[in-house]
């Protein structure tokens, strides 16, 4: 196991692509972050500036990190498709190698970029929060949550792209299709089916573990405190969310982790490297 | 004592295609296995299956007495088809990941570049390197930790002559210590300076196994030169168990097999009139041989 962990981590950092996807997500993230929190824009009612204030702030940044989960993914197929078309895979099962250790390998890779990210996006989180011109309510650790769902999500995303990386073997037809079935086939396919079955799709669900800054939450929630509002149109606001519950969503979530991580072990025990 | 190798009914099949069709072959330590074969013979499919890389369609086989191969090919050095590296990694780290996949120290590290002349170059990455230093540092890895098995697939592909020399040394040198090779290549002369057996293939069954020297006592070959080409050809074909392995203008090189009587065969080509510039019988060359049993199957 040591030294699975010791052959992934010479190979992945010494991988110049590597660096340079992980440059890009976290300047591009920090960067997106901090212009977020320090722009004045007004969008139905609310300040774009609100949404990095307390309460919000952690659910609004694991939106924004969710949407960067996408370069990792791209990283992991580029990863995961090179030991394809260097053979290395095969290199490493002719040096003694067996094939759980070679997912157990791809496996670590996933952990460590999770860690990353939740490392970042946290570090980010707490400079917005120290460094916000508004008075911050309550702890700083309010809605916290929604950077470990974020890790979770993260996890989902990559080992998607670990499967899809072994299916198509080839960097840019893996990454195409990703996308494709990411942007384009699920959310079609989502058109076709029956309302309620089509939130367990999984880009659905995982996407749904980091949803969108709830605007309308917001303004019901500083409509609340203005006097002569009817408290039915708050309460209606409030509730204007889409998607299933966290509670819900994180064990189907959890389930396609599983899902995706058994086919990538089947796909590379049973074909031929 | 357990052979090294046991392969029983192996087969192998890509869709409709046959690869490997019921492999059977024993390796006792210290061979020096030869593996044999036309293009498309199944030389690498066996490779791939006895290794691990492909899964078999039929048959068994097992490395040192036991059935868990998985823990035999830390015992094994291995070069199958091209050198397999990480391209953006320096020969050093590429080494290091092998070492380490081995469960060996890196210990030796220096000590295999330097013999391989790679030293000077350890830092380099590995797609600045030339085809024959690839190939160097492909063989250079099959060594590490000291295996005790060589399985080598065109080990001398893209070396120079100087580099094919020292392959062959090389192989000679492991084999003196005890070690057991198997190698595959279409370099006949190479597999008949250095292999002790050799197994030859076509379309994925053995046509032919055994000792080197039994095999090629076992057979002989005839330099005829003539100018009466067509008369030569018209006796030959009626001639039972002669194969013609060459035409050139002078005349033709046939094998023979060897319970054929050269002295009928010399007075038959008197009696049909055919003169004869050159009548010359010897023991084959590997090539000679290789090329009449597939010809001849």
């Amino acid at each position: 196991m040591k030294s699975v962990l010791k052959i992934e981590m010479l190979k992945t950092l010494g991988y110049p692509i590597f660096w340079a996807i992980i440059l890009l997500h976290a300047s591009f993230f920090v960067l997106v972050v901090l212009m977020g929190a320090n722009l004045h824009i007004n969008i139905q009612e609310v300040h774009i500036f609100r949404l990095f204030s307390s309460n919000y702030m952690w659910g609004t940044i694991a939106w924004i990190a969710s949407w960067f989960n996408l370069l990792l993914a791209i990283l992991i197929i580029v990863l995961t498709s090179n030991e394809l078309t260097y053979n290395t895979f095969r290199k490493q099962i002719l040096d003694g190698l067996n094939r759980n250790q070679l997912i157990t390998g791809k496996l670590a890779v996933i952990g460590s970029l999770t860690a990353y990210v939740i490392i970042i996006v946290t570090i980010t989180g707490f400079t917005v929060s120290l460094t916000s011109s508004e008075p911050w309510a309550g702890s700083y650790l309010n809605g916290y949550k929604y950077v470990m769902v974020l890790g979770i999500q993260s996890i989902a995303y990559m080992s998607l792209a670990f499967l899809a990386g072994l299916l198509f073997r080839n960097t840019a037809l893996a990454i195409v299709a990703y996308l494709l079935y990411f942007i384009i086939a699920e959310p079609f396919i989502r058109l076709l089916i029956p309302s309620g079955v089509d939130s367990f799709f999984p880009v659905k669900i995982i996407s749904n573990l980091t949803p969108a800054p709830d605007f309308l939450g917001i303004l019901a929630s500083d409509l609340s405190n203005v006097q002569g509002i009817d408290p039915n149109t708050t309460q209606q606001l409030q509730t204007a969310h889409d998607g299933m519950a966290l509670s819900a969503s994180l064990p189907v979530c959890a389930g396609y982790i599983i899902l995706f991580v058994v086919l990538s072990g089947l796909l590379l025990k049973l074909r031929d490297l | 004592m357990a052979p090294i190798l046991q392969v029983d009914s192996l087969s192998k099949s890509y869709g409709s295609v046959l690869a490997l069709n019921q492999l059977n072959l024993t390796v006792s330590k210290g061979d020096v296995i030869g593996i044999l074969g036309p293009n498309g013979s199944g030389k690498t499919t066996f490779l791939s299956l006895i290794l691990g890389i492909k899964s078999a369609n039929g048959g068994t086989f097992s490395w040192f007495g036991s059935t868990n191969n998985k823990l035999a090919n830390n015992r094994i050095g291995a070069l199958l088809e091209i050198p397999y590296f990480y391209p953006y990694l320096s020969i050093e780290k590429n080494l290091r990941i092998s070492a380490m996949a081995r469960g060996y120290g890196e210990t030796d590290i220096p000590q295999i570049l330097q013999k391989f002349n790679l030293y000077e170059k350890r830092k380099s990455p590995c797609y600045t390197l030339s085809l024959g230093m690839k190939q160097r540092l492909a063989i250079a890895q099959t060594l590490l930790g000291n295996p005790e098995v060589l399985v080598l697939d065109e080990p001398t592909n893209g070396l120079d002559p100087e580099g094919v020399n020292e392959v062959r040394n090389l192989i000679k040198d492991q084999s003196l210590l005890g070690k057991t090779v198997i190698i595959a290549s279409h370099n006949l002369d190479e597999i008949q300076k250095i292999c002790s057996h050799v197994v030859i293939l076509k379309n994925g069954v053995n046509i032919s196994h055994g000792k080197v020297d039994d095999l090629l006592n076992f057979s002989q070959v005839a330099i005829i030169e003539t100018p009466q080409t067509h008369e030569l050809d018209a006796l030959l074909q009626s001639t039972p168990g002669c194969k013609v392995l060459e035409r050139n203008i002078a005349g033709v090189i046939v094998s023979l097999r060897s319970e054929t009587n050269i002295a009928e065969l010399n007075t038959s080509l008197a009696n049909n009139g055919i003169t004869l510039n050159r009548f010359e019988v010897r023991r084959p060359t590997l090539e000679e041989l290789f090329l009449s049993i597939v010809k001849n199957n």
